[in-house]
């Protein structure tokens, strides 16, 4: 028997980019259930929900494109047919989303979380003084460059630049330098925009400080 | 509303969604169509404030008015309160963003003894001077409110204005004299004059001169300018119409009780001897069982809790707890909604009962002996017996549950050495029960925590006339049930009993301590409910600095005749009831709860006495 799941794409962004994960895991959880859809829950000794979330955001960034499948409540009497419209669903949605979450679009979905092969993000970087950072991108990610990489297994050094995709200047002024990146993703190989940027400062200490926004998440191809 | 300039230090600070503001369900208003500007403050953090349901009540009862903001403002962490100073950025509330400075009020909840230090962190995070005294018309009132203002002296003369007792009516009839003396241009003298003599339950300690003896004690306590000399605390007659808000903000960073909390009643029929909340709240008040079913369908429909907590100091003296309990079941478990009913006593505790409330999720229970012998548990009022406790072990036992958590308390008057024994015996008792249980789970073992907190003396009760134990004497004592636990199967741990007596001292405190708090401050001493930041010798430097002696507030053995630091406040029971009582206790002597038979408290508008209870 399969499993009525939506897929709901939404934005992230102002006072609600400051949440962690875990609590923006919360929040969206409270917002379907304030808006009256029936979600299924897991079987076993403390059933909860089931929602499933593609990536983690870091506090502090933006997003335009967070994926996460919300597994539907059942109809006894029809089982295999979801109990909610995608439609329905944006609208009851829509009508409780607070300011700062907003969605793009719900979907039954078609691929799968495990699939998920990148992500881009815009990163603005501020600088302390007038350097040509997409010069020294260009250095700094031509070589190895290593991070130290806090889990649960204690820390361990990592290169991150095979995990770097591509990425591109957009725009550099006097102050800031705006990029488009591209970074690994993958379910044991995720690289945290803030992991490469603060890798990239360890290299070039003239930038000091940064936005990130995650503007979209990618599949392989032909999944 | 985050300002553009809070936002730039949110990178560097843990947990930035405490900062940020802009939840679901908080309130904006127009400035420029508001004139009483409320700033609340809850002077911990955000995770903790945003708990509490006093906060969230006051919050709507003043904003149910069109002309008042009130706006919620919570303790900003050390790292952030670092940024902040560095940067000149003062105290601001989450709502507007606006300094805390620019507002009519400024009101703080005083909680806990713990929290006396951040009262001054936020003043002076707010760019306000400490003391009274010391503010001109610039600055915005200094409101002070919650548990503590029972005996607000030790921190009174940093306040303009103390709330005493419930909220709910009086906070607006403030804040609507406020805007009356506003239109009429008064000065802040005139305002606080018309406060105290207008009003019921705002203490105004300015109008108030303190004397003292040769030994140092309180001679008299002078009301000034037709204040009143006594302030009756203020309480909700009618506990089913108390304002109660089904819209909340909605945090979204975790925070410490994450639910919908339900208050079922208010006061306290049993009058445990040491227990502050049990007399200072009452009278008994219950709320319909419909109508708090209606209250928790509304608010999780409001704001998506996954749980729903039933309030009150006791709840199975609910007299219509079946009942309710029937109805929020017969819709929280089909919605998946987990119902916690904590504060059940031991003497309650009927199977039928816990089949039904305990069904939903198998939680570890919890009670509350509080001594170790039953002629500890006599004195102190608690009434209960062993068989409770071995009749709600064995149930619970019989359930599958492994472990049991037990709080007691030491230092209590009349203690001795047998008692802190008894604790250790009661312990063992449990755990004998378990292996003695042919329907326990098989091969598990059982754990029995035994949690010891130190009798702290408080005001308003029948012990505020004891002294506390002495600190090396406590400490002695938990070593003793240390060593007179013999099995691992029992979990001890105890309170820091070097915290227990800056409680003490401040408890029952005077208003001279208002130094001994600022010099705390001033040597670093904040969040001292945090036990990372408790500092006892800093505490004692601070005492020695300001030249008094702490001793003199923990140790002393108060008279029946002494004026006390708090007689200008009356709590609703009467002083010669507080003397019956204390006599009783150390005449181990039991009285019954105020539904076998009223003990003459002196609670107003008591429906219990007045037999106009619903049954």
């Amino acid at each position: 028997m399969t499993n009525p799941v939506i897929r709901l794409e939404f934005k992230k962004f102002g006072g609600l980019k400051y949440i962690s994960h875990l609590d923006l895991q919360r929040a969206v959880l409270r917002f379907i259930k304030r808006a009256g859809i029936p979600i299924r829950y897991t079987e076993g000794f403390n059933p909860h929900p089931k929602l499933v979330f593609a990536l983690t955001l870091s506090v502090g960034t933006e997003s335009d494109c967070e994926l996460v499948d919300i597994y539907l409540a059942r109809d006894p009497e029809n089982p295999e047919t979801p109990i909610i419209t995608p439609d329905t669903f944006v609208s009851r949605l829509g009508a409780v989303l607070p300011k700062g979450l907003e969605i793009v679009s719900a979907y039954f979905p078609e691929t799968d979380f495990a699939d998920i092969e990148s992500s881009d993000y815009l990163i603005t970087l501020f600088k302390s003084c007038d350097i040509d950072v997409a010069k020294r991108l260009s250095e700094i990610l031509s070589e190895p460059l290593e991070i130290v990489k806090k889990g649960k297994a204690g820390e361990r050094v990592v290169n991150i630049v095979p995990m770097v995709f591509s990425w591109e200047v957009l725009e550099e002024n006097g102050e800031t330098c705006t990029l488009r990146a591209t970074l690994c993703a993958r379910q044991n190989e995720y690289l945290n925009p803030d992991h490469f940027v603060k890798g990239l400062m360890s290299k070039c200490p003239e930038i000091d400080n940064w936005l990130v926004k995650r503007v979209s998440i990618n599949f392989k191809e032909g999944k | 509303m985050i300002r553009q300039d809070i936002e730039k230090l949110l990178k560097y600070v843990e947990k930035p969604g405490r900062y940020t503001g802009g939840e679901e369900g908080e309130i904006i208003k127009d400035k420029s169509a508001v004139d009483v500007r409320v700033a609340f403050a809850f002077p911990d953090l955000y995770e903790i404030g945003m708990s509490n349901l006093g906060l969230k009540i006051l919050y709507s009862c003043l904003n149910r008015f069109d002309g008042v903001w009130c706006e919620r403002v919570f303790a900003p962490a050390l790292d952030m309160a670092e940024k902040m100073k560095e940067r000149s950025i003062p105290l601001w509330a989450l709502e507007s963003g606006d300094s805390v400075r620019d507002f009519d009020f400024f009101a703080v909840t005083v909680q806990y003894e713990g929290l006396y230090t951040n009262i001054l962190y936020l003043l002076e995070l707010a760019g306000i001077p400490f003391y009274a005294s010391e503010r001109d018309e610039s600055y915005p009132i200094i409101l002070g409110g919650g548990p503590c203002t029972y005996n607000p002296e030790p921190f009174c003369e940093f306040f303009d204005i103390l709330s005493i007792g419930e909220g709910e009516e009086a906070l607006p009839e403030l804040a609507l004299l406020y805007r009356d003396s506003k239109a009429k241009g008064e000065s802040k003298k005139e305002f606080l004059h018309r406060v105290a003599t207008e009003l019921r339950g705002f203490y105004v300690p300015s109008l108030y001169d303190v004397e003292y003896d040769g030994e140092g004690k309180i001679s008299s306590i002078t009301a000034k300018d037709g204040a009143p000399e006594i302030i009756e605390k203020r309480f909700v007659s009618d506990f089913n119409t108390a304002h109660y808000p089904t819209a909340q903000v909605i945090p979204y960073i975790e925070t410490v009780h994450d639910r919908a909390t339900i208050e079922i009643f208010r006061g306290c029929i049993r009058g445990c001897r040491f227990c502050q909340a049990g007399m200072v709240t009452r009278p008994v008040r219950e709320r319909d069982p419909e109508l708090l079913d209606n209250m928790a369908r509304d608010t999780v429909n409001a704001c998506g809790y996954e749980e729903i907590g039933v309030s009150s100091l006791s709840t199975s003296d609910y007299t219509r707890l079946p009942e309710l309990t029937d109805k929020l079941l017969s819709w929280t478990q089909d919605e998946k909604i987990n119902l916690s009913l904590p504060s059940l006593r031991l003497d309650s505790f009927t199977k039928e009962l816990m089949d039904k409330v305990m069904s939903l999720r198998k939680s570890g229970l919890t009670f509350a002996p509080e001594a170790g012998t039953q002629r500890l548990r006599d004195v102190i009022n608690k009434g209960v017996t062993e068989d409770d406790l071995i009749r709600a072990a064995t149930w619970a036992f019989s359930t599958g549950r492994t472990s049991i958590k037990l709080y007691f308390m030491s230092g209590l008057p009349t203690e001795r050495d047998e008692d802190t024994v008894g604790i250790a015996d009661l312990a063992q008792k449990v755990v004998n029960l378990y292996y003695a249980s042919p329907d326990r789970p098989k091969g598990k073992s059982v754990t029995v925590s035994v949690s010891v907190s130190c009798f702290v003396p408080k005001p308003f009760t029948p012990f505020q006339f004891e002294p506390q134990e002495k600190l090396e004497e406590l400490q002695r004592r938990q070593m003793l049930l240390k060593e007179s636990i013999t099995t691992k199967k029992v979990r001890y741990t105890w309170h820091e009993a070097r915290v227990s007596y800056i409680e003490a001292v401040f408890s029952r405190g005077d208003r001279r301590l208002s130094r001994a708090i600022v010099e705390a401050y001033r040597l670093g001493q904040v969040f001292d409910a945090w036990s990372e930041h408790f500092d006892f010798e800093r505490w004692l430097t601070a005492f020695k600095n300001v030249d008094i002696d702490p001793d003199f507030y923990a140790y002393r053995r108060f008279e029946y005749t002494d004026v006390l630091p708090w007689d200008m406040i009356d709590a609703g029971v009467s002083k010669e009831f507080l003397i019956r009582e204390n006599k009783k206790a150390h005449e181990e002597r039991l009285t019954p709860d105020c539904r076998t038979a009223c003990a003459g408290c002196g609670a107003p508008e008591c429906a219990i006495r007045e037999g106009r209870e619903k049954k």
